[in-house]
């Protein structure tokens, strides 16, 4: 058995040949190029982040610059003088920017109109909940979704396929109308679960019994993220396993009578592996944005929570925080995942 | 259309999918003759339940939900089509103008394209939505401006498999602009148009939806998305039934008008 | 085989990291929220201040918590305003919301209960014969909640301070100086007469610490602990700043009766009314009118009725020489129909506006003033009268040559007034685009005057009419919470009127220039006011009893349950 299952990893290592001989050399060149690809991803998103409210007509901001829209007048006076604090309109462009990278590098993301603290502490303060919650879907959904989607591939004669379009129809709901659904239902109606918060008001951490507190508070937003990003993992898990499924080395173990079994897990399922890290990186960053909503929906305090209040109360500093870190939220993961993908050796 | 013209081969789902984006359609150009009453009228009493005269009952105003529905469907699909189309076009018109251009161009329109595809996007629109002025066509130009790098993407990759075609590089050799080899390639990009057309007419509508929900937007258009929000804002939701005609209807018809789209454009495996 | 197991070890290292990190960016949050422990502050208060609680002090309170709780720990639950942030003078909320947060810690010198006006941290006071200097004899013994004495040197402190930090929801420009006269004893002279001053000044003005704030050059960004140090019956635990939840713990010397609860919390619910039958509160006090009402006859639930203080009115800029027209306001008037406004888009949880400004079941209120039910045809001659009309055909009347067309500002809660204002004006031909925003934002603008036409509501309206203020010019010292800025109303009679009004001792003399005031207003309609908001609330009285509204709302016309008094007068029921 030891033997033959050698004997397929070679026509495997074959197959990857090409990539195989990149060789030492070549791998650093790659993961220099993409270090200084997410370099530039960075400095755009710095740029837009800093352009983007001066461009858009209408913007505070663009008439602080003296454009004059015509809209001028959406934010009260002591809060354009917090904001021409920090943005010194008076200065030439390019100065401008100058301080604005400044003020990044020192984390000073600008002051919340709204709650009277630095941005980046909100932030901080918020996005704990907000990782804890998508990360914990997210894991959920990929075990689930993986052990599906290849389910679906692997059951004889497609009957997996007619799960599909379940699936699909799953994952074409907005996030936060399932939230508002199963909310109501479980949560007002049968009363199942805490509707609001993510712990009882006036429990504080460390306290006995906190710990299952939230964790009963956040079941039910963490059920919808699961249900919600389930399918489009499993789709893709699906797809994968059935593009695996047709390679010659699985078809050359069938020949070789591996058992089915051993084929399922050792050839097919570890295989779609790096096929799937390319689908979760997306993933994770659609999970954070599916959970902002599953927050806002259920007054969870995390960054969606924040994101709600700061368009409710027009916290053009904070919404600018909010774009900017999950922006560099959306680049880390992105970097992270594909040095991961360059360092090993992918299967063409 | 091309998805229409082959439905005689079309499976039954997809079929019915169709049917019931053809009834969308149906019912958004019919909608002034469908509708009982004006969405202005608020002249009725407040919160009846349905009943012959008011189907759906009638909000706290005394506007005629079922009106208020039937509108949605004016404005939503209006806006669905209209955002799924700019935003498709933008998204195949960059990747001609990338391909045709080449070099530069291309790395530059392909990076800003990558970059806003691992960003989050509705972060992005919702950002852009607060700053502008609350109006419908920017709600629009919003969903356009920050939804074509998927289509440009793909669109780019298929290109660039048909751009070596011998009928291509003849077209460039005559000096033809940018509008003939649009021309030209045309005929083998269309079925991927078509699909990103329907996919980004499905996107618009949950963008649409997501940004009424957060109370950004023309406060006055009765969207599905702002019916959706004024049903939640209702205090008694939860009390009576009136959820039931006030909240669920305009959720239904948004999850079947999406999952419709979605399960049109899939393959048949 | 090799790769595949390297990149599974890959994917949960990932997932791992982000887990862990995800958890300590939430202990960050937690220990960032400021916390003021009884013992944390007497320690740390006189040396310096600490930037944030520590993990120590934080365990500490937890333990003290837990030991509480084998005595069966008196918990008070009830739903706050909003998110109203920190809770000190400076960094709260400039509204209600905010003023409601802060009066548990922080305390005046005269108070009010459900009767009217009590001497709180003064014993007694003495008005002068010439009615301009109050002399305040404070209570013995008071103890900040650090431990520090209260003496009328904080007295002379925060008005000093007050007025070199102007706060906003008090204003001390009617006062001319303060002075300690003994340690117990302050004398605060006026500028001139102000009839109001105890109402609008004394019993408003939160008493700061003077040995922490005279250290504190920006109080709007100070937010070490030492900040929320006050006088009340309640100490700061803890402010969550996600999700704005505050917690009160008893404080133990507190001067004025024995707190019958060991914690308080507050913490926002939008759905107050499903909070209080599930129990996740005991009292909520920022239902609609409709909520509340809906729960009478619900087992162990009290229902309170309040005082309507809080009204929504337009305000038109008078830059705009068409809105400046008499007449114009008058037909706008005349083409509204507040009943049904009050009715559908606020569910009829009040009374329609009248024209005087003044509340119909106030005392002051002049039932003579002109009445302006809806009167299409009297809108539109009233329009024709003054010259508007449609040359274009375009269905929209022109005003010397300037289309009647004009930008209307709601906050986003209220689009449903918004949709009836339009309807309702585009009757007579003039046309509303409506813009909505947040309602801070929107009652900004209106204090800088930058808008055309706004729909607003807002509070500190009942009691004493000093709060007629905000139609007059001068306002003499009164508070400018609710006034409009830019171009505005002004009419000299007006203004006169009101200025003797504050001064006027008699009585009835006053009800006479406050009736004349209304008659001026109804005709002028500087402002129209659409309708009166009433108010109730809703609390389980098997856990805590004994709530009342108070007289005129606490401070100027809060019309919730969250005076600080009933925490004494309240009996706890829950045993």
């Amino acid at each position: 058995m030891m033997h033959e299952e050698e004997k397929v990893c070679t026509v495997k290592r074959i197959e990857s040949g090409k990539t195989k001989r990149m060789g030492n050399q070549l791998r650093v060149r790659k993961t220099g190029r993409i270090l200084f690809k997410y370099a530039v991803y960075l400095f755009l998103v710095v740029l837009i982040s800093f352009f983007l409210p001066r461009m858009i007509p209408g913007s505070p901001l663009s008439a602080i610059a003296g454009e004059g829209s015509g809209y001028s007048g959406t934010i009260p006076a002591a809060a354009l003088k917090q904001f021409e604090e920090y943005y010194a309109p008076e200065l030439p462009m390019h100065m401008q920017f100058a301080r604005y990278l400044k003020n990044l590098f020192r984390l000073d993301l600008g002051y919340s109109f709204f709650y009277k603290t630095p941005v980046i502490d909100r932030i901080l303060g918020a996005a704990g909940w907000t990782l804890r919650l998508s990360l914990t879907a997210l894991l959920l959904a990929s075990v689930i979704g993986i052990t599906l989607g290849a389910a679906m591939a692997l059951s004889g004669r497609g009957h997996g396929a007619a799960l599909l379009p379940p699936l699909l129809a799953v994952q074409s709901v907005p996030t936060f109308l399932l939230a508002a659904v199963l909310q109501i239902v479980l949560a007002y109606k049968l009363r199942l679960f805490p509707a609001t918060g993510a712990v009882t008001p006036g429990m504080l951490p460390g306290q006995p019994g906190y710990l299952a507190d939230m964790l009963r508070h956040m079941t039910l937003p963490l059920i919808i993220l699961t249900i919600s990003e389930i399918p489009s993992i499993a789709i893709f898990a699906y797809g994968s396993t059935m593009k695996i499924k047709r390679m010659p080395y699985v078809a050359f173990a069938r020949y070789l009578n591996i058992s089915p079994r051993q084929i399922r897990w050792k050839f097919i399922i570890k295989n779609i592996m790096p096929d799937l890290m390319g689908k979760l990186n997306i993933q994770a960053i659609m999970c954070i944005m599916g959970s902002m909503f599953v927050e806002a929906v259920f007054s969870f305090p995390g960054l969606g929570q924040l994101l709600k209040n700061a368009t409710n109360y027009r916290d053009y500093p904070l919404m600018q925080g909010i774009l900017l870190i999950s922006c560099l939220y959306g680049i880390g993961i992105n970097l992270i995942f594909e040095m991961l993908l360059t360092r090993q050796t992918r299967v063409s | 259309m091309h998805i229409l013209k082959k439905s005689g081969r079309l499976s039954l789902r997809k079929k019915i999918c169709l049917m019931i984006l053809g009834l969308y359609l149906l019912t958004a150009f019919l909608a002034p003759w469908i509708m009982p009453y004006k969405v202005t009228d608020f002249s009725h009493p407040s919160l009846e339940p349905p009943c012959a005269e008011y189907l759906l009952g009638t909000d706290e105003m005394g506007h005629d939900i079922f009106s208020m529905l039937i509108n949605g469907f004016r404005l939503t699909v209006a806006l669905s089509l209209i955002s799924g189309f700019l935003s498709t076009f933008l998204g195949t018109f960059l990747a001609f103008l990338a391909g045709y251009l080449g070099k530069l161009a291309d790395e530059i329109l392909t990076m800003a394209a990558s970059l806003f595809l691992i960003v989050p996007e509705l972060v992005v629109i919702m950002f852009v939505a607060v700053f502008a002025r609350p109006t419908m066509l920017n709600t629009v130009l919003v969903i356009v401006l920050f939804s074509w790098p998927r289509v440009f993407k793909i669109t780019r990759s298929k290109l660039s498999d048909c751009m070596n075609s011998s009928k291509v590089r003849y077209t460039m050799m005559m000096k033809g602009n940018v509008l003939d080899v649009i021309r030209k390639l045309l005929p083998d990009i269309l079925p991927v148009i078509q699909s990103f057309f329907i996919l980004q007419c499905n996107k618009a509508v949950m963008y649409e939806t997501t940004l009424s929900f957060f109370g950004i937007g023309d406060p006055l258009a009765k969207t599905w998305g702002k019916l959706i929000r004024a049903a939640m804002d209702y205090e008694d939701l939860y009390y009576d039934n009136t959820f039931l005609w006030y909240l669920l209807p305009p959720i239904l018809v948004v999850i079947v008008f999406t999952v419709s789209l979605a399960l049109l454009v899939t393959e048949e495996t | 085989m090799r790769f595949t197991k390297t990149m599974r070890k890959g994917v949960s290292m990932i997932l791992a990291a982000a887990m862990i990190s995800g958890l300590t960016a939430c202990g960050g949050a937690k220990k960032e929220a400021a916390a003021t422990d009884a013992a944390a502050v007497e320690t740390t208060a006189a040396s310096t201040t600490a930037a944030s609680t520590t993990v120590a002090e934080t365990t500490k309170t937890q333990t003290e918590g837990s030991e509480k709780k084998e005595t069966a720990e008196r918990v008070l639950r009830m739903d706050a305003m909003s998110n109203a942030g920190y809770p000190a003078p400076y960094l709260a909320s400039s509204k209600g919301a905010g003023y409601a947060v802060l009066q548990y810690i922080f305390d005046t010198l005269v108070w009010k209960d459900d009767k009217g006006f009590v001497n709180y941290l003064a014993e007694s006071y003495s008005v002068s014969d010439d009615n301009k200097t109050y002399t305040f004899k404070l209570r013995p013994g008071v103890k900040f909640n650090d431990g520090e004495p209260f003496t009328a040197e904080d007295v002379k402190f925060t008005f000093d301070y007050m007025t070199e930090h102007p706060y906003s929801w008090v204003s001390t420009s009617s006062v001319k100086e303060v002075r300690v006269v003994d340690e117990l004893t302050v004398e605060i002279e006026l500028n001139k007469v102000y009839v109001a001053f105890i109402a609008d000044v004394a019993a408003n003005l939160l008493m700061l610490p003077k040995h922490i704030y005279e250290k504190v050059e920006d109080p709007t960004t100070y937010t070490e602990k030492d900040a929320f140090v006050g006088t009340g019956p309640m100490m700061l635990e803890s402010y969550d700043a996600e999700a704005g939840v505050y917690t009160y713990v008893k404080n133990p010397n507190y001067f004025y009766g024995d707190v019958q609860i060991d914690r308080l919390i507050l913490s926002p619910y939008e759905d107050p009314k499903t909070a209080l039958l599930n129990g996740d509160i005991d009292a909520a006090t920022t239902t609609s009118y409709k909520q509340a009402v809906s729960m009478k006859g619900t087992d162990n639930i009290t229902v309170l009725e309040g005082q309507s203080l809080w009204l929504c009115r337009m305000y038109f800029n008078f830059d705009n020489e068409a809105l400046a027209t008499k007449e114009v306001r008058q037909a706008i008037s005349y083409a509204i129909n507040r009943q049904e406004i009050l009715d559908k888009a606020f569910n009829g949880a009040g009374i329609a506006g009248t024209a005087g400004y003044v509340h119909p079941e106030s005392p002051w209120y002049n039932a003579n003033v002109t009445v302006y039910d809806q009167d299409v045809e009297k809108a539109k001659t009233l329009l024709a009268d003054a010259g508007a009309a449609d040359s274009n055909g375009d269905g929209i009347l022109e005003f010397k040559g300037e289309p009647m067309s004009y930008e209307l500002l709601i906050s986003d809660k209220d689009e449903s007034m918004a949709e009836m204002l339009k309807a309702y004006l585009a009757e007579v031909g003039i046309e509303l685009t409506v813009k909505s925003t947040d309602d801070n934002t929107v009652k900004s603008l209106i204090q800088e005057g930058n808008f055309t036409i706004v729909a607003n509501g807002h509070g500190s309206f009942g009691g004493d009419p000093k709060y007629m203020a905000c139609l007059a010019t001068d306002t003499s010292g009164a508070a400018k919470v609710t006034t409009q800025g830019g171009t505005r109303w002004q009419n000299d009679e007006y203004d006169r009127i009101f200025a003797e009004s504050l001064q006027e001792l008699d009585q009835t003399k006053r009800e006479e220039l406050v009736d004349r005031l209304q008659e001026i207003v109804a005709d002028e309609l500087p402002t129209i006011v659409l309708y009166y908001k009433s108010n109730a609330s809703a609390y389980n009285n098997t856990v805590f009893d004994g709530f009342y509204y108070t007289m005129d709302g606490i401070s100027s016309g809060i019309p919730y349950l969250y005076n600080k008094l009933i925490l004494t007068t309240g009996t706890w029921k829950a045993e």
